[in-house]
């Protein structure tokens, strides 16, 4: 296109655009104010407190968990998930199939599954180290204790939940059942071994 | 409004085409043949798009139209649309639209019109390739992001070749003072590259993301896509051509940058429906950023309102201030459907009904289509130094204009009753699907008219190109004489 | 106050290259923190867990092979393009109130999905429960041909999914029992779903949001029915192989 054609149309170009410096109208900024106030209101209605749980209708995590339709015993088993998602599944994972290097498997284990919580209850309060064997696997790591932390009833309520999910199947433990453990490691504070543990009865 | 100042300063020396070190033309000539192609590319990919709308539609009358062969299904067809229309068409033109608003506004030539053009040409051959992958069954199921994820890459790198070059012609401006319309076409070119490359690499890059948080980037992708990067590309045609023709200043930058930066704060969240399986947060803040847009939409409006004020009258003077003028208004109402749409209380209604699907259509066609036709009537003559033919861009408009009202009402209509009717479980879905489907028909009526004037836009474009063809080898042969 | 609104964000900073730019990077910082990465922090790493009714069985469970090459179909079809997987709170539509459900969908329902196939628009019904309402005999037949079994349906037929065959020796099991209001195939031919439409009828009847989960405790008030006001009768609703 380099030849010019003679009959060319010639465009008018006017100047290019410019723009003004009128001032924003004060009122709209002060509107605008408001409604960024209404956008916190807007927050605190639907954003459920930014919780990974608090799904509409629901305004905040303590509305789910109220919601939650149980009987005493779901009840029970929901506060011992609650405080297992919280602590126990860092090392032993939601799923219970504990992590290599970190924490054996509740999934399965025969500890978890004993008849009673002679022994896990203990496990739970003082903590365990040494060498023990889960599921047919050897394990050398080491588990802080939590008897600090928990209450009786919450510790109760963590062993049934462990006992009972995942495939698992036990009785529910009951808050005089720690409470009697925690009477007798009394002081203790180094975590136990497997063969202490395993000295005692399996009730 | 009490404060409102009119305090229309004359503003920092108007540019005038005639400066003494380069000219309109010299600038044009600079940006004739990667336009050239990028447009005419965009307006056939419009045509493309358009028609297998239609072929979708058809299939609301006739279910069984086309259903033998799996290449036209309604979905694949859905998706191979929605490709055609926004990556061929929307894309491009907004690059074209962009690259040449940057040479005008910094006068500066096109840097890099080789690199545009083998640019331009990568991406047609990727989005070509990508709709027939589509159609082919490869689609990615996400919307709007349906081209399989490995075109990606080729995608993304053609891009780049093309805006980085708009980025250095920006670079290179003479006029160092900035006009509201470049930043919007910046800002489109780094916020294309921007969420494209987020979208592919958490969509298609493995480790890929898990669950739902896939459609919350999708969804993000795909409000940012429409809402920004072409709404950007339409309101920086739109706020260039209005005080261009008028022939005077806009009203006040700072209402344009208030405008701009809440637009892409605000305009940036969205996209995801209240209500979505996701943690109530997600989609709250989602609406909550789409109802903030209603600052940019005031400001805008408070803005050509004083631009324009009495020069209504030369609206019909000039097809390009025509058609910015309808894109504007449609801008607005397009906008203020979304924004009350986002109110939890209407979207219960509306979510998943045709109304979305009128609001989505009139900011496709209403707005971002006529504005960047408005640009084209501009810069096509200029490009290829012929006049358009007047009849052809009459009839486009007002094709365009009826048929995006037609369709717009109907759908809009359609949509609003199949909300309400569904809020009452006593209502049957087949029964209300079969109460939707008079304004669907109605509204492919409108669809009809879209075409048509598309079609118009085409003639006339291939037609000016011939005529100057013609031109040109008739002052060869002279010259060889 | 003058001084504070010549401070407007806008006309003098934008002059400069570098502060647009800046600025650019900050909004789309914001928007792609908000989400993306976020969502990905908090849920991108969500998990199988107990259903909370029945805490021995973890939800959602692992898909099997056909379920994954259905969804493909599903896919590959873009039947997304009419219809939705998603069901939305009692408060933000109607739903549950249509019994499309029995609870709200929660983002751990789509762990396994990939792609997750939301969908934007119901020109069809939300199909998150289909598996507690068809049966795939129904399913294939209503895929083979829509008007076959909803009056004046809208929805495509999808007839590539299917093969027109002679009769051979036996007739196949699988074959379609077309009812008396389509015309009837000549004699000696049948319809037999391809490997596609068996998949896909499989990966249909295995969607069923069912399980109660902790953020989505079931209703209090009245209890939903995931009967539906679309095709199957409540009585069919039992699901196979699963
Ligand atoms: C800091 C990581 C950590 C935390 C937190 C933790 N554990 Fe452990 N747990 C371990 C380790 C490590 C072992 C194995 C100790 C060894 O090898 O001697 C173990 C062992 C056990 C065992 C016996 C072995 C088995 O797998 O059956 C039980 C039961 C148990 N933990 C329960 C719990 C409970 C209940 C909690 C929450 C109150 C909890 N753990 C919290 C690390 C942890
Ligand atoms: C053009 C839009 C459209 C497309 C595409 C579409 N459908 Fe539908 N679908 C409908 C409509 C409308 C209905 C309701 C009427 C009916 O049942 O036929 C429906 C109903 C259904 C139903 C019955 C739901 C119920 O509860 O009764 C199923 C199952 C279904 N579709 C599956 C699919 C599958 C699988 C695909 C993809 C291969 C698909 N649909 C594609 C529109 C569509």
């Amino acid at each position: 296109m380099s030849s010019k054609p003679n009959n060319q149309p010639s465009f008018q170009d006017g100047p290019e655009p410019s723009a003004g410096r009128a001032l924003v109208p004060l009122c709209l900024v002060i509107a605008f104010g408001f409604l960024f106030y209404w956008g916190e209101l807007f927050l605190d209605k639907h954003a459920g407190g930014f919780q990974q749980d608090v799904y509409e209708p629901y305004r905040s995590s303590a509305d789910v968990a109220a919601a939650q339709p149980l009987d005493d015993n779901g009840k029970f088993l929901a506060l011992g998930k609650q405080k297992f998602d919280q602590t126990c599944s860092l090392c032993h994972q939601p799923n219970g199939l504990g992590k290599e290097g970190t924490a054996p498997p509740l999934a399965g284990s025969d500890w978890v599954m004993n008849k009673g919580c002679n022994r896990i209850g203990m496990i739970v309060l003082d903590g365990l180290s040494g060498p023990v064997t889960v599921s047919g696997k050897e394990y050398n790591l080491a588990m802080v204790p939590w008897k600090a932390t928990f209450k009786d009833e919450e510790i109760a309520a963590i062993l049934s939940y462990i006992r009972n999910s995942w495939g698992n199947k036990g009785s529910m433990i009951k808050a005089a059942d720690i409470k009697a453990l925690r009477a007798e490691s009394g002081a203790k504070d180094t975590p136990w071994t497997a063969p202490e543990l395993l000295s005692r009865p399996d009730k | 409004m009490a404060v409102s100042t009119t305090l229309t300063a004359p503003s920092a020396q108007p540019v005038s085409s005639n400066s003494p070190q380069i000219t309109a033309t010299e600038l044009d000539a600079s940006c004739r043949w990667p336009l050239l192609a990028l447009f005419g590319s965009a307006v056939l990919w419009l045509f493309l798009g358009v028609v297998l709308g239609f072929i979708n539609t058809m299939k609301f009358h006739v279910p069984g139209f086309l259903a033998e062969c799996p290449c036209f299904t309604y979905g694949r067809v859905h998706a191979a649309q929605s490709s055609a229309l926004l990556y061929g068409f929307g894309l491009q033109a907004s690059l074209g639209i962009g690259l040449w608003l940057l040479c005008r506004l910094g006068k500066a030539k096109l840097v890099g019109a080789v690199t545009i053009l083998i640019g331009t040409l990568f991406w047609n051959a990727a989005v070509t390739l990508g709709v027939c992958c589509i159609l082919g069954g490869e689609a990615s199921g996400y919307d709007n992001l349906q081209m399989p994820g490995y075109m990606g890459p080729v995608l993304l790198w053609s891009y780049l070749m093309i805006a980085v070059c708009g980025i250095l012609t920006y670079h290179r401006r003479e006029e160092r003072e900035s006009y509201p319309s470049q930043w919007f076409v910046i800002a489109g070119l780094f916020w294309f590259a921007w969420i494209f490359s987020v979208a592919s690499m958490v969509l298609f890059c493995p480790p890929t993301a898990r669950g739902v948080v896939q459609a919350s980037v999708a969804w993000w992708y795909s409000h940012n896509l429409t809402n920004i990067v072409l709404g950007f590309s339409g309101l920086a045609s739109i706020f260039y051509f209005i005080p261009k023709i008028l022939g005077r200043p806009l009203h006040s930058s700072y209402l344009a940058g208030l405008a701009f930066w809440t637009l892409a704060l605000f305009g940036s969240w969205g996209g995801i429906p209240m209500g979505a399986p996701m943690p109530s947060w997600i989609p709250a803040m989602a609406a909550l950023g789409t109802i903030f847009t209603i600052i940019p939409l005031i400001a805008v409006a408070i803005n050509f309102c004083h631009t324009t004020c009495g020069q209504l009258k030369s609206l019909d003077k000039d097809v390009t201030l025509q058609f910015s003028y309808i894109a504007l208004l449609f801008w607005f109402i397009s906008s203020a459907q979304q924004i009350v749409s986002a109110f939890p209380a209407v979207g219960a209604l509306t979510t998943f009904t045709w109304f979305t699907v009128a609001q989505k259509n009139l900011f496709l066609f209403g707005f971002f289509t006529m504005a960047s036709f408005g640009a084209m009537y501009y810069i096509l003559p200029r490009l290829l130094v012929i006049e358009p033919c007047p009849k052809l861009a009459k009839a486009n408009f007002w094709l365009m204009l009826l048929g995006v009202l037609i369709s717009y009402l109907g759908l809009g209509v359609g949509g609003a009753n199949q909300g309400i009717l569904l809020m009452d479980p006593a209502n049957k879905f087949t029964d209300v699907m079969r109460a939707t489907m008079m304004p669907v028909r109605v509204s492919s009526l409108g669809d009809l008219m879209i075409i048509g004037g598309i079609l118009c836009f085409l003639l006339n474009f291939f037609g000016m190109f011939a005529r100057r063809c013609c031109a040109c080898c008739k002052a060869k042969k002279e010259a060889c004489k | 106050m003058l001084c504070l609104l010549q401070g407007e964000e806008g006309g003098l900073q934008v002059k400069y290259g570098p502060f647009l730019f800046l600025g650019l990077l900050c909004c789309m910082a914001a928007s792609s923190l908000t989400f993306v990465l976020a969502p990905q922090m908090q849920i991108g790493g969500l998990e199988q867990t107990n259903s909370v009714a029945d805490l021995p069985v973890m939800y959602p469970s692992q898909p099997a092979g056909v379920t994954h090459q259905g969804a493909e179909v599903y896919r590959a079809n873009n039947c997304a393009a009419c219809h939705t997987l998603q069901i939305r709170p009692r408060n933000l539509g109607p739903d549950l109130q249509r019994g499309l459900g029995f609870r709200y969908s929660v983002a751990r329902d789509y762990i396994f999905d990939k792609p997750v196939m939301l969908g934007l628009q119901r020109v069809g019904p939300d199909l998150s429960n289909v598996g507690a309402r068809m049966n795939p005999s129904t399913i294939l037949l209503h895929l083979y041909n829509p008007r076959a079994t909803v009056d004046h349906s809208i929805m495509p037929p999808y007839p590539f999914l299917f093969e027109k065959r002679k009769i051979g020796r036996v007739a196949s099991p699988d074959a379609l029992v077309l009812p008396a209001t389509l015309p009837p195939l000549e004699k000696g031919y049948e319809i037999v779903p391809r490997k596609e439409a068996l998949s896909l009828a499989y990966y249909l009847t295995s969607l069923r949001q069912s399980s109660y989960l902790f953020e989505a405790p079931p209703p209090q008030k009245a209890k939903p029915v995931a009967t539906t006001d679309t095709n199957a009768p409540a009585a069919t609703t039992n699901s196979p192989a699963k």
